[in-house]
């Protein structure tokens, strides 16, 4: 198994965060993993992405040149990668801001990962929504490594984030149940 | 998993590293893609009782380092390309003094500023460096596993040679997360005496370290000195990775670095070509012996480089036919793909 995927939105919707989660996931279930982010010029509102690989290979170059899964946020994301899309690439939008899309692919799912994330009153987890949707369609990591990875990584952040934050990911994932 | 491995960015892996090296002073100043290791280092360094120093330049940086070396400490200075050139003065001054120190260079593109991309075409000026006869001790990781190795053994044979020591990496490998396994374990020479370092003569007879020897021949012989070192590092700390090496290989890549592991997933994607890999771990001293050996079975060596053909210069003095050899080099930041090396390979395999 090999999972390429490349994140991509704007500085402050956690697309590195997002990134670091699935590469922690990964590595909780004992597989290879590489994250690679953009640095230096991103910041809030800046073009952001970041490339994860999980495998049970050894992994050679972490720049992902072909992807198997494509998480955009935004429309300026879509626009950037749309030409790495084909018949196999599984493409998640976040349709309140993905809106101008040529669907000629059929693993192209759309969701309201903002409203969704506002509905909750928890608008920085649009990330975490989005994952909840790609986890439950591809299918690849056990939820019990997801909550794990989510204490974790929220350890020493206040009792009730985890709670919203797995909410944001239930809602995401019950969406393409 | 494994409960001693842990998922860090290669930037990190080199902090952590150096801690459990020893090191106890660590200098450096601000410059992409190598800021995480000064902002860790910060916290690292203040846990371990060192002492951690934002420097208000490259040239200060190296001239601590230079300062602590001389009073026998373990100490580091990182940068990135632009940085470890305004540094040459200080690491050549080190190299004349015979002064242990380590050096991580996080590679991005030039010449000039440059951008923040990875690149290796700082391998003239790590592996033939600054001014005067002298040498540094290069060691050129290729995932994260090895930025944390090399970075540990740099300080031990800093110390054994009283030379300064060059970790030479770049920005992909610097920002990259990736497992590895910390090792937790006491340097071999961590605790060896420094008879030669200048820690206050109360007591005893006053000692001088300086690079400036202006008697007649006394620099000449200084020299001659320091060559019986290299040749003896030449002799002992030759380092090097091959794979896929076979009786009836017909060809063999040539890289180090990011290039070595985007050269594995090339010969990966070959299937039926007869090829194999050489990867030069330490660039001084470089394996020429070793790739002369291989070179010599094989229809066509081919080297990758992310630069314009530096490493190239010692492949060709390894090599007996050059003819043989094929180069292809992205520069100013660029960064091959697995596929476009073995696009290239096919091209010239059906010349």
């Amino acid at each position: 198994m090999t999972e390429k995927v490349i994140i991509a939105g704007s500085g402050g919707q956690g697309v590195l965060t997002l990134g670091i989660f699935i590469a922690k996931i990964g590595f909780s279930e004992g597989k290879n993993v590489t994250w690679l982010p953009t640095y230096g010029a991103e910041k809030r509102g800046g073009f952001s992405f970041c490339y994860t690989v999980v495998s049970d290979e050894e992994i050679f170059s972490p720049v992902v040149e072909s992807p198997d899964t494509l998480i955009l946020f935004d429309q300026r994301a879509y626009d950037v990668y749309k030409e790495k899309i084909n018949q196999q690439t599984y493409v998640v939008v976040n349709s309140n801001l993905v809106k101008n899309i040529n669907k000629n692919n059929k693993n192209f799912f759309e969701i309201d990962a903002t409203k969704i994330a506002k509905e909750i009153n928890f608008i920085q987890a649009m990330n975490v929504v989005m994952f909840g949707a790609y986890f439950q369609l591809k299918k690849i990591f056990k939820i019990e490594t997801v909550y794990n990875v989510m204490k974790q990584m929220l350890k020493g952040k206040k009792e009730d984030t985890f709670l919203k934050n797995k909410i944001a990911f239930e809602k995401g994932m019950e969406f393409f149940k | 998993m494994e409960n001693n491995k842990i998922l860090i960015k290669g930037n990190h892996a080199i902090v952590e590293a150096a801690i459990d090296a020893g090191c106890r002073f660590y200098a450096g100043y601000p410059i992409t893609p190598q800021n995480e290791i000064p902002e860790y280092m910060s916290i690292k360094m203040k846990e371990a009782g060192g002492i951690f120093m934002q420097a208000e330049s490259e040239l200060i940086s190296i001239n601590l380092v230079y300062g602590a070396a001389v009073a026998g400490a373990r100490a580091m200075t990182t940068s990135s390309s632009p940085g470890i050139s305004l540094m040459q003065e200080g690491i050549s001054y080190m190299a004349g003094c015979e002064l242990p120190g380590v050096i991580v260079n996080v590679q991005r593109g030039g010449p000039g500023l440059g951008n923040i991309s990875p690149s290796q075409s700082d391998y003239f000026q790590a592996v033939k460096p600054g001014h005067g006869d002298y040498r540094l001790i290069v060691l050129a990781p290729y995932n994260t596993q090895e930025m944390y190795d090399f970075t540990f053994e740099a300080f031990d044979l800093a110390d054994k040679y009283r030379n300064p020591v060059m970790v030479l990496t770049d920005g992909l490998l610097g920002q990259i997360m990736e497992s590895i396994e910390l090792k937790r374990k006491t340097p071999e020479l961590l605790n060896q005496k420094k008879d030669w370092a200048l820690t206050g003569a109360k007591g005893r007879k006053g000692k001088r370290i300086v690079s400036l020897l202006m008697e007649p021949g006394v620099l000449e012989k200084h020299n001659f000195h320091l060559k019986e070192k290299y040749d003896l590092i030449r002799k002992t700390e030759k380092r090097f990775e091959k794979l896929g090496i076979t009786e009836d290989m017909e060809y063999l890549i040539v890289a180090f670095g990011t290039v070595a592991r985007i050269s594995k997933g090339a010969i990966k994607l070959s299937r039926d070509i007869k090829i194999g890999l050489f990867r030069p771990i330490t660039l001084f001293p470089f394996p020429y012996e070793e790739l002369k050996e291989i070179a010599r079975k094989v229809k066509k060596i081919f080297v990758f480089e992310m630069n314009l053909g530096q490493m190239l210069e010692d492949v060709k003095i390894a090599v007996e036919d050059s003819e043989k050899i094929e180069f292809y080099g992205r520069p100013g930041g660029g960064v091959p793909t697995s596929e476009e090396l073995l696009n290239f390979i096919l091209k010239r395999i059906q010349k």
